[in-house]
């Protein structure tokens, strides 16, 4: 187990140090003088010589390639991240304001595509070749293939306009949350529900499930007991990856639904030009995807105790 | 004469689904390619008539500016189709590329190549694409080629792993062994034994590109105004959705109809395809 976790840290190291020289690059691969096209979007107008000089000698983009390179490597390490354009703050202290806004509602999404993947997912099965199953399929082709930013409109439309239930934007209390977060659940619910049912299907089918059934076990128990465990294997192993659709989620529904937020601050940032802010909240959303990702692979080695074997 | 083989394979072909979608797809192609002859109204003139509710004259109604939704949706399935086609294109060939080269000369190519595509894996979803936007600048041409770019790691993957088993067959050591160049086993046969995957891979990612594209739009990175995308329509409809629910409604159900098509006519290949994945 700790030489897979240690094995896992290393592999990621290269992944990471190659996303840090992408992000890197953004701001050297620009169409032009990159502290002017800045300075335009954050204060309009014409930009005097020195301004620009000034901003070019802050942020280090008159020394050679190289060692804005090293500097900006070693600067992420230590946790600077350089200073936004627009707000005229370290870009790390916006992100710290921001996070929270944003894992809760990634959280709160994952959880919501859980519990409705493992409704339908469950049902279907169970149902197989029903109006149940085909209902639930034809919900989540619907989830799967659905705008994410329509879906928050219509739910806005039903529930805060006709229904006054639920706030349209905002972040201020419980309910400000759920309608964010059924909006970016529902998209991957489609996706868990798609592969529970194929899971559990092939499971039932397994020669233990018969061997249950023979010693005259309820449906129920087989179902609970024996079946969901193994059927569940593929849906945890896609945990990971479906919270990094919650991450990138986060950047239409934050914008759908007014809500402060890493995804927010990652299209305003393009918006303004703010290129600081756009590769240190870009850098920032990558490795907790990695990490994220590192600590699931882990976790599902415990789980599933073949791994290690491997 | 048709060989019975043929003939159950074009059956396989011919059933439910593929059918079906397939003739919704057909709609939207006639209507990228034909819409100035078939809408009622032009998509971009504006009128003094201002918002107006779905009536006889406007079946999906107007917007602020008074411009005819449904000829607007009608014209908006060109663009849609072209960012799909465009970007699945793009990621398809440079994926493909990267996946073929890695996997054929290995070793310290392959690495390299292939911590380079964990990398762009790194960045989630529509991410990447949003990363190559801060580049280039908001855009049409320069969505398709980010929604393009982030497409890429699918297809390096998926043809790595396949040219890796085609790689293991006694003929493709049997051409080398006759003296065959790297780049005539590549083409004449490799490129021909990963296709089906890969052309599977890319009906499917059709329907993710429409939807990250528009989406592009959406947040005012893609098509901008006048221009009749359906993301972008939907985000003028967003300010009023609370007086005209039609505006964001109709171009939403257009991306919807189209990706499920897409989605439902790409699943209805692979089976054909390859009934075993069933």
């Amino acid at each position: 187990m700790l030489n897979y976790t240690i094995k896992r840290i290393f592999e990621v190291v290269p992944v990471l140090l190659i996303v840090s020289t992408i992000v890197f690059s953004v701001m050297h691969l620009l169409p032009g003088d990159p502290t002017l096209l800045m300075l335009a979007g954050a204060e309009g107008g014409s930009i005097p010589q020195e301004r620009l000089d000034e901003l070019r000698n802050i942020m280090g983009l008159n020394k050679p390639l190289y060692e804005q390179y090293f500097n900006f490597i070693s600067n992420a390490i230590s946790g600077d991240l350089g200073t936004s354009i627009r707000y005229r703050t370290p870009v790390v202290e916006i992100l710290l304001e921001k996070f929270p806004y944003t894992i809760k509602l990634s959280l709160l999404g994952l959880l919501v595509a859980i519990i409705l993947g493992i409704i339908f997912g469950l049902l279907a099965a169970l149902f197989r070749d029903t109006w149940i199953d085909h209902l639930s399929m034809t919900i989540s082709l619907i989830g799967v293939s659905m705008p994410i930013y329509w879906l928050g409109l219509l739910l806005i439309l039903v529930f805060s306009i006709n229904f006054n239930l639920l706030p349209s934007s905002g972040a201020t209390g419980f309910d400000s949350i759920v309608l964010p977060a059924l909006t970016l659940g529902f998209v991957s619910a489609g996706l868990i529900c798609r592969l529970l049912r194929s899971s559990l299907l092939e499971v039932l089918n397994e020669d233990y499930i018969r061997t249950a059934k023979g010693k005259g076990l309820t449906d129920r128990i087989i179902l609970i007991k024996h079946a969901m465990k193994n059927a569940m294997i593929p849906v945890i192993t896609i945990l990971g990856l479906q919270f990094g659709n919650m991450l990138a989620g986060a950047v239409v529904t934050e914008t759908v639904f007014s809500r402060p937020g890493l995804g927010r601050l990652v299209v305003n940032g393009i918006l303004w030009k703010d290129y600081p802010l756009v590769q240190g909240t870009v850098l920032f959303i990558a490795f907790i995807y990695v990490f994220v990702n590192l600590f699931v692979d882990v976790s599902y080695s415990w789980f599933d105790p073949r791994i290690k074997l491997k | 004469m048709l060989s019975y083989r043929h003939k159950k394979l074009i059956r396989r072909f011919l059933k439910g689904r593929i059918i079906i979608y397939g003739c919704v797809l057909l709609v939207l192609v006639v209507l990228a390619f034909f819409a100035p002859y078939l809408a009622p109204y032009d998509p971009i003139q504006i009128s003094m008539e201002g918002r107006k509710s779905p009536n006889i004259d406007h079946i999906f109604g107007t917007d602020r500016l008074g411009r005819d939704i449904f000829s607007r949706v009608m014209y908006g399935a060109k663009f849609s189709l072209t960012i799909g086609i465009i970007s699945v294109s793009i990621g398809l060939t440079i994926g493909t590329i990267m996946g073929v080269i890695s996997a054929y000369y290995g070793g310290i190519i392959d690495t390299i190549i292939m911590r380079f595509i964990d990398a762009l894996l790194a960045f989630p979803g529509i991410l990447l694409a949003l990363v190559v936007i801060a580049v280039l600048g908001p855009g049409l041409i320069n969505v398709m080629l980010a929604v393009g770019i982030s497409s890429v790691p699918e297809y390096a993957r998926l043809a790595r792993g396949k040219v890796l088993s085609v790689m293991q067959l006694e003929y493709v050591e049997a051409i080398h062994s006759l003296g065959g160049s790297n780049f005539r086993i590549i083409v004449k046969h490799i490129l021909p034994n990963i296709s089906a995957p890969i052309t599977i891979l890319a009906t499917l990612q059709v329907g993710n590109a429409i939807l990250v594209g528009s989406g592009l739009s959406f947040l005012g990175m893609g098509a901008q105004p006048p221009t009749p995308e359906w993301g972008l329509m939907t985000a003028e409809g967003r300010n009023f959705i609370s007086q005209a629910w039609w505006i964001s409604t109709f171009p939403g159900i257009a991306i919807l109809i189209t990706v499920i098509s897409i989605n439902q006519f790409g699943d209805g290949l692979r089976e054909a395809i390859d009934p075993y994945l069933k």
